[in-house]
């Protein structure tokens, strides 16, 4: 699971603030020997916008040597830092570091870390808040028309959603970025662990990951975006010298079963189709793995089988393995190589859910479903359910007047409301 | 038609002293009648190497899967769909001078078309390879088929660019397959009756029976102008349903209404660039030099420039639509081009495909045989480059920027690419061991018109305007298959 | 009795032999055919050939393939199992474009080649009917049937005035292969 805020995967490293980092000399992932209490590790540096100067944080938990394959020679060992003092381990010292000229890469599962200025990520204070409810939507860049090149369609046998229209809404002030989301779904859908060095090449299989922005206070020669009044632009960032005034906002971003799905109308073999519900489907089996639709994807939120992750002997996963394979949930089929997956709506709890209604024939209960990530999440963030049902939870979350959608402009309506980030603030700017 | 005069000032298409209709036959088959030379084995066993190199980068990749190449969750398509637009590409250019210009009665056509449609046909090979090996699973790529079947019978996306891109490719491989055999069933005749033994058997069986009786040729040429008629706009229809692939999706860089008339003008442009780049050669290596002049050459250098140039006129539209359309995603797209971590590809795309061409206004670098070949190899390098700019640039850093990657290729995409090119190139080398690489009946049909021949015995007639006497010998000094000695006393 | 059953005119020059028909026709000799190495324009008129037919064919074909795929298309998307593709509707008119016209011109190639070749006998492994082996490389043959009434030497004297440079009395009609 990638880090919360650094997005690194399977190793630690020494977190510097930028400046630091520039004044040592180091490129990125460079490997420096950080000697504190007579222990020495040799770990790379990452640029931690947010850490503050001449100081650097490691990451216990690592390195270590009986934990099997999840844990053995990740990463490096960092409890030995640690001293005790007065009956209390003492977690901070003073530390020396010196640059090896080495570089180890770290893999992360994102490596831009800014939204730059584009309104995927709306936010606003708390003050702006109080004076307008819709504040940081967007509203005033123009209501978006919602219109069709096809007429009619959304009423006709084939696309109307007469009984259940399953959606999610997604309050990002809630979203603390934890992860614990994507944990839960990968458990729950048989997702394959990848390895390191997949992972380094931009193949993790995680069908709902964070998105975790950075945002900064102008200063320097840096300029601010319009609409946000923070500093989110890649050129403008390296124009940055104080990298210690940031925000950080996380995302969690999932298929987003789009009633106008751009990935449906491009797979030749239509394995990927909408139901009668409003879900996204789709059929492993029918695959045959162009990938076109995940090119078309514009949320990027479709994730492909490169190799038989649970078949290859230099893949050494939980899948792999004929004892921890008793971890997979027998609901969810796995998926061979060469075919497409992503986020079902977990629809096999949507099933079982209708079917134990069925059963005890009575109609299903607004709650009773609940997706995977939705009973994880501690914030209670994702909420899940049916918007036919007037009454349900996630209905009146989207009537909301902080619900936008990712992207609406592309018309290609999806199923997933975000909620706008208010951040506690007095004043009126972010930044 | 018996007193038929072309006018003197136009160029001979068919260089030569004494040619006869024998002369003709006999050079043309020459590398077919007899065993190869030495230039020929090597070329072979270069392009056998190659051939060897696809095939082993191919199995790898069937037997581990897509992720030994260098694709990833946010680039799916790279070096793969790169060489099949490429090769589509490329094949076009044989179309373009077999039925276009069979439509507007071009005569130079008629020795460059056999080799240039025998060009298409194996770089569709090329480009369909790559679909099959791009697929996930390709051991399951007859789902791309409408056939009946136990899903309920599941059919397929009509509404899919790959789907319009299955059906346009098999009609363009099998319509060109049809038109190229169809066109050379009078050669092979030809062939099997000057062969003996096991060869005029074998090429009996391949000539259909053709004798050549007046109603087989009249047919014949109907069919001819009929197949080249509707290839024309078959060859504009295919590249249109390629860039489909593109144009129909949403991605910033792809969603663009100029791709399809720019990739058609693109495709012709690299296909020409291969023509030049094999028949240059090929003129040298089998004594072609009457048959593919320097009127075929110069004529193809300008249809390279002139689709250049569209090619430049498209780039700029492109830039100039993103610009004033004001969408932030598209804006950013074209910047990223110029000036993000690919900036080196886009650069090399337009100096390849906009800057060189332009070259060719000059006419004695039009003229000049080695500086065309090169440029050939060059605009195809740019064509190659172009692709890969729209493909990975636009996939790369798209809407959602915590999903920008950076895209590596791996040595078994290398491998795939050059190992195709390595299969073309065997193709081709087969191909001219085993049929006329020019279209013996239509070159014969200029030897009475359109040749030097009978153009310097109109000259000696004597009935002709002195001026256009000198505009024409004048003509003539560029071509390097004529000896001016001949013209001194004329 | 003469044991020839044709006459071949072999010339050199296509224009000769065009003399050569013109002196068969205004003498009233029947020609059996033609036999050339390149198509000669202006030949069918002289001859009286007929139009091929084979553009009706064509465009017949191409209906046909219109109509094939028009029937396909419709059939699995609007009739067999309509779905809900991107919230498109079933019959997705501008998306069948493509199809329609691939297929219209795979009809149209095939079906009208394929007819020619039915029309003209031609098939692989079908023993050529050849009469002369330069046919096909630099001879222009017109053939005369001999068992017809015209005396023989009439018929090679006016091929030899047109510029015959071989008459040849032949007594099998075709070249063996064997």
């Amino acid at each position: 699971m990638p880090d919360p805020v650094s997005k690194v995967t399977w190793d630690n490293f020494v977190a510097m603030a930028p400046s630091d980092a520039k004044k040592l000399g180091l490129d990125e992932f460079g490997v420096v020997k950080v000697t504190a209490n007579g222990y020495t590790v040799e770990l790379p540096v990452l640029e931690q916008p947010g850490q503050a100067p001449d100081t650097i944080s490691i990451a216990v938990g690592y390195g270590r040597t009986a934990a099997g394959k999840v844990g053995d020679n990740v990463g490096k060992n960092a409890f030995p830092f640690y001293s005790f003092l007065n009956g209390t381990f003492q977690t901070t010292a003073q530390a020396t570091i010196e640059a090896t000229g080495d570089t180890f890469p770290l893999s992360q599962t994102q490596t831009h870390h800014s939204y730059e200025g584009r309104n995927v990520i709306r936010e606003t204070t708390f003050a702006e808040y109080k004076k307008n409810p819709e504040a940081g939507k967007g509203e005033e860049e123009g209501e978006h028309k919602k219109y069709d090149l096809w007429e009619n369609t959304n009423e006709d046998r084939i696309h109307a959603r007469p009984v259940y229209d399953w959606v999610m809404a997604i309050d990002l002030n809630a979203c603390t970025g934890c992860g614990a989301c994507v944990i839960a779904c990968s458990a729950e859908n048989n997702v394959p662990v990848v390895g390191k060095e997949e992972v380094g090449r931009r193949r993790e299989m995680h069908w709902i990951r964070i998105d975790r922005y950075y945002s900064f206070a102008e200063n320097g020669t840096a300029k601010a975006d319009e609409r946000t009044g923070m500093v989110t632009k890649e050129k403008e960032i390296a124009k940055l010298e104080d990298f210690s005034n940031v925000t950080v906002v996380h995302q969690p971003m999932l298929c987003q079963h789009c009633d106008h799905a751009p990935c449906e109308t491009v797979c030749p073999v239509l394995a990927t189709v909408h139901s009668s519900e409003g879900l996204n489907q789709m059929a492993y089996n029918r695959c045959v793995g162009t990938r076109y639709c995940a090119n078309n994807c514009p949320y990027k939120v479709r994730r492909f089988n490169w190799f038989n992750y649970w078949n290859d002997s230099r893949f050494d996963n939980y899948l792999n393995n004929e004892h921890t394979q008793l971890v997979l949930n027998p609901d969810v089929t796995t998926r061979f190589r060469g075919v497409m997956e992503k986020c079902s709506m977990c629809v096999q709890r949507i099933q079982a859910g209708k079917l134990k209604a069925k059963m005890e024939k009575r109609p299903l209960q607004d709650g009773e479903i609940k997706m995977a990530c939705q009973q994880t999440c501690s914030a209670n963030a994702i909420i899940f359910g049916n918007r036919n049902d007037k009454n349900s939870e996630v209905y009146k979350a989207l009537q909301s007047e902080r619900t936008y959608y990712v992207l609406e402009e592309l018309n290609v309506q999806p199923g997933i409301g975000y909620q706008v980030k208010v951040r506690n603030t007095g004043t009126e700017s972010l930044a | 038609m018996a007193h038929h005069h072309e006018s003197i000032i136009r160029e001979p298409l068919m260089t030569g002293k004494d040619m006869t209709y024998a002369r003709i036959t006999d050079e043309i088959l020459l590398p077919v009648e007899n065993k190869p030379n030495k230039a020929w084995w090597i070329g072979f066993i270069v392009s056998a190497l190659g051939a060897m190199l696809w095939v082993v980068s191919i199995s790898l990749t069937f037997w581990y899967g897509l992720g030994e190449w260098g694709l990833n969750k946010t680039v799916g398509w790279a070096w793969d769909i790169t060489g099949f637009v490429w090769w589509v590409g490329i094949g076009h250019a044989g179309t373009l001078i077999s039925a276009v210009l069979l439509v507007f009665s071009q005569n130079w056509r008629n020795s460059i078309n056999r080799s240039a449609e025998a060009m298409t046909i194996f770089a569709v090979i090329c480009a369909a390879t790559y679909i099959v090996a791009h697929m996930g699973r390709p051991w399951l790529a007859y789902f791309t088929l409408p056939l009946p079947n136990q899903y309920g019978s599941l059919w397929v996306n009509w509404n899919s660019a790959l789907m319009m891109d299955v059906f346009a490719i098999s009609t363009y491989f099998s319509v060109s397959l049809l038109f190229w055999y169809t066109g050379l069933l009078p050669d092979i005749a030809s062939i099997r009756d000057r062969a003996k033994g096991l060869r005029r058997r074998i090429y009996s069986i391949l000539s259909f029976g053709w004798t050549g009786s007046l109603k087989t040729w009249q047919r014949f040429e109907t069919v001819s102008l009929i197949l080249a008629g509707i290839s024309t706009p078959l060859v504009l229809s295919v590249h249109t349903i390629v860039s489909f692939d593109f144009a129909t999706s949403l991605e910033p860089g792809w969603h663009t209404t100029i791709f399809p008339p720019y990739f058609v003008a693109g495709a012709i442009f690299s296909g020409f660039a291969m023509v030049q780049t094999l028949l240059l050669v090929t003129r040298k290596v089998l004594g072609l030099e009457n048959y593919i002049t320097m009127f075929h050459i110069e004529s193809m250098n300008k249809i390279i420039l002139l689709t250049g140039s569209i090619v430049g006129v498209a780039y700029i539209t492109e830039f100039f639509i993103a610009w004033y359309s004001g969408v932030e995603y598209e804006q950013y797209a074209f910047i990223n081009r110029a000036t993000g971590p690919y900036w080196w590809a886009y650069w090399s795309m337009m100096s390849c495909n906009v800057i060189s061409p332009q070259l060719f206004w000059s006419s004695k670098l039009r003229r000049n045989i080695p500086f065309s070949w090169a440029l050939s190899i060059v605009v195809n390098i740019g064509m190659w480059f172009e692709r890969f700019v729209i493909i990975v640039t636009s996939l790369h850093r798209d809407y959602i920027p915590s999903s920008w990657a950076m895209f590596y290729p791996t040595w078994v995409d290398v491998g795939v690419f050059i190992g195709s090119i390595g299969v073309f190139f065997t193709l081709f080398l087969l191909f001219i061991r085993v049929l006329p690489s020019v279209a013996i009946a239509e070159v014969k049909l200029l030897l009475k018109t359109a040749s030097e021949q009978a153009k310097m015995k109109q000259i000696k007639e004597g009935h002709l305007e002195p001026a256009e006497v000198q505009y024409y010998k004048e003509s003539l000094t560029k071509y390097d298959s004529v000896d001016m000695a001949d013209y001194e006393n004329v | 009795m003469s044991k020839t059953k044709i006459i071949l005119g072999c010339f050199d020059d296509p224009d000769d032999m065009m003399q050569g028909i013109t002196n068969l026709q205004k003498n009233s000799v029947p020609i059996y055919d033609i036999y050339t190495p390149m198509p000669i324009h202006g030949i069918e008129a002289k001859m009286g050939v007929k139009d091929s037919r084979l553009g009706y064919a064509a465009f017949c074909f191409g209906c046909l393939g219109l109509t094939v795929i028009t029937s396909i298309v419709y059939y699995t998307l609007v009739g067999d199992w309509p779905q809900n593709i991107g919230g498109k509707p079933s019959f997705a008119m501008p998306d069948f474009i493509p199809f329609m016209f691939e297929w219209t011109i795979l009809f149209t190639a095939f079906g009208m080649t394929l007819t020619f070749f039915a029309a003209t006998h031609l098939f692989p492994g079908r023993a050529p009917r050849v009469m002369d082996l330069r046919a096909t490389d630099d001879r222009f043959i017109i053939a005369v049937d001999a068992k017809g009434n015209i005396p023989h030497d009439d018929i090679t004297n006016l091929l030899k005035e047109a510029g015959a440079v071989e008459v040849k009395h032949n007594e099998r009609k075709y070249v063996s292969y064997e």
